[in-house]
């Protein structure tokens, strides 16, 4: 095949094309993807205020972290969050995916668009919607908990530490399982309807003993679900930051927040340094708590295949 | 052998509804109501009065208070932030798709020696997350004096969802048929030439899917524009939301707030009922690979 008639030289060839196709994706990818996160093993090693250059410090940011109450408050709260947010963000998701894939309810098709709107809005709007929702006076939050004959006055939620805390569980499941929803229901979908059939015949009429059809079957997208919102054990931060941004004094703080404040607040000067160091050791314990968990999943199938 | 009446119907429902159906019916409902509820609260809010709104949560204003989304849009900074955050869009939009449509064609249709490698390069990154680099993305924007600019701003967004957006492309793009590029080569197309005219017009569904994610992520992207940029007027709608909501803290025009919330969610709305099928189509490919 005379594959030359036009391509001409270096520039027509092959290898030219390969390079200068790949060229600017990898240059933008390497320095704005892989350099923050290259360097992000480094300066927790420094000492940087951002002006004066960084400097060597060695493991003391690391001696600091150990002995910051304030930094191991927020990761329980992180926890917090992360231990109640996650199970009702995922099993309200498996539930309801398999009710508007399984049941020929009229408003179901309304509902897959609606239940998902919360999740395309942008977080800020939904941070500060929430954030006056829970005003004392003013917002809807209490007018209905009266209207419905809960008297809470005017309760202000979101300045009262442990309303506080609770109460920034509401927004983050009311945008956060959605997306999970649709997971669900594309793997639900693809489960083959000979296998309810067959269960039906053995007399499992439950929908719970669906239920114990449908997550087998489904299994491998569970695991990357879960492997994901393992990962997202620190995330919960956006909406944090802009509803209390920690507050009433550190009640709601996480530790992105706290990162934040300590990076770019106001009180004084920035620590870079300080604040990258607390990222890295948040990537060594999301590592190992990732490495447990793959072991446990795999675990799990082991033994099932072998039974 | 002839099949047992199946209570399933053919597109894999149950057929019949029992008692037990009404209670998660209502529940059902009773979640819609959830998110209903505060959304339709911002909406009939700013279109009240001040005093309408320290009146009373539930009283439905009066006369409809148009001028409020006015007053938000040109006093109160909204207007300006939208055309920054359009400029935003357009150019981060622009940027990505040029990078990954021209790089995925590339590592989908070709095979060359370092193909895997950078292929992994690329995908390999997602594991380490995002709060980390908040703080090393800070440093190195501004080593690179790329701070409170919106050309930076488009520059670093440009490049925020490579990761995921070759995923995407790269599989999509590898299961378009090779025989069109074949005959383009045969007939003395550059390989340029055939990226322009038959590569990219077939890997238009999946672009499209790629640019209505990338459309959602900047637009709602709050905590880059929040660290980048310095000058209010630079502002995308995100952080002057954000801060005229702050300013809410001494002026108390809520109404006006309110209404700046309905103004950032249109195009939010907008883009999701024309393109929804898109992004639930896209998830379906994600959890059939998972």
């Amino acid at each position: 095949m005379n594959s030359v008639i036009k391509r001409k030289g270096f520039f027509g060839s092959k290898t030219f094309f390969i390079i200068a196709s790949l060229a600017p994706l990898l240059f933008f990818y390497t320095l704005f993807l892989v350099v923050p996160k290259i360097t992000s093993f480094y300066y927790p090693f420094t000492e940087y205020d951002g002006v004066s250059d960084p400097v060597w410090i060695g493991l003391r940011n690391f001696a600091t972290i150990a002995k910051d109450a304030d930094l191991w408050d927020a990761m329980k709260n992180n926890f917090f969050y992360w231990a109640i947010a996650t199970p009702i963000n995922f099993f309200a998701a498996l539930i309801v995916a398999f009710l508007l894939v399984k049941k020929p309810y009229p408003e179901g098709k309304f509902y897959r668009i609606l239940y998902y709107f919360p999740a395309i809005l942008p977080s800020v709007i939904t941070a500060l919607m929430w954030q006056f929702a829970f005003h004392g006076r003013y917002g809807i939050f209490n007018a209905l908990l009266n209207a419905m004959g809960v008297n809470v006055g005017e309760f202000y939620w979101l300045t009262h530490a442990t309303a506080a805390r609770w109460a920034l569980i509401i927004p983050m499941v009311w945008g956060g399982w959605a997306g999970n929803m649709l997971i669900f229901m594309g793997a639900i979908q693809s489960v083959p309807v000979s296998l309810y059939e067959s269960a039906e015949l053995d007399g499992a009429s439950d929908t719970a003993k669906l239920f114990l059809i449908t997550v087998p079957v489904i299994w491998e997208t569970m695991k990357t679900m879960i492997f994901f919102s393992i990962i997202g054990l620190f995330g919960a931060f956006e909406l944090i930051l802009v509803m209390t941004n920690g507050g009433p004094a550190g009640a709601t703080e996480v530790v992105g927040t706290y990162m934040y404040k300590i990076a770019f607040g106001t009180e004084g000067i920035a620590a870079f340094g300080y604040a990258a160091a607390i990222g890295l050791i948040l990537f060594a314990i999301l590592g190992v708590i990732s490495i447990i968990a793959f072991r446990f999943m795999d675990r799990g199938e082991a033994i099932e295949m072998d039974g | 052998m002839a099949k047992a009446a199946s209570t399933y119907n053919d597109s894999g429902m149950v057929k019949r509804l029992e008692v037990g159906d009404l209670v998660l019916r209502v529940l059902l409902a009773l979640w819609a109501l959830v998110i209903i509820l505060p959304l339709i609260w911002v909406f009939y809010t700013s279109l009240k009065t001040n005093q309408e709104f320290f009146l009373s949560a539930w009283k439905m204003p009066g006369v409809f208070q148009w001028k409020n989304y006015y007053r938000a849009w040109s006093q109160l900074g909204i207007g300006k932030s939208f055309v920054n955050t359009i400029i935003l869009l357009t150019g981060a939009m622009l940027l990505n798709t040029f990078l990954v449509a021209l790089g995925c064609y590339t590592l989908a249709r070709f095979d060359f020696k370092l193909r895997n490698i950078i292929y992994w390069y690329i995908i390999g990154s997602y594991f380490i997350t995002g709060l980390n680099t908040m703080v090393t993305s800070y440093i190195l924007m501004r080593q690179l004096n790329l701070l409170n600019s919106l050309l930076g701003l488009i520059v670093f967004e440009g490049a925020q969802p490579i990761v995921f957006n070759t995923l995407i492309l790269t599989a999509f793009m590898k299961g378009q048929p090779k025989e069109l590029d074949e005959a383009a080569y045969i007939d003395g197309a550059s390989y340029w030439q055939t990226l322009w005219h038959i590569g990219l017009p077939l890997a238009r569904p999946a672009l499209l899917t790629v640019n209505v994610f990338n459309f959602m992520r900047y637009y709602n992207d709050f905590i880059h524009p929040l660290l980048f940029i310095r000058d209010p007027e630079k502002y995308p709608l995100s952080v002057a939301i954000y801060s005229m909501a702050q300013s809410m803290t001494y002026r108390a025009d809520w109404v006006t707030l309110f209404s700046g919330f309905v103004i950032m969610m249109i195009p939010t709305i907008l883009v999701y009922s024309l393109f929804q099928n898109y992004i639930t189509q896209n998830l379906n490919i994600g959890a059939l690979k998972g």
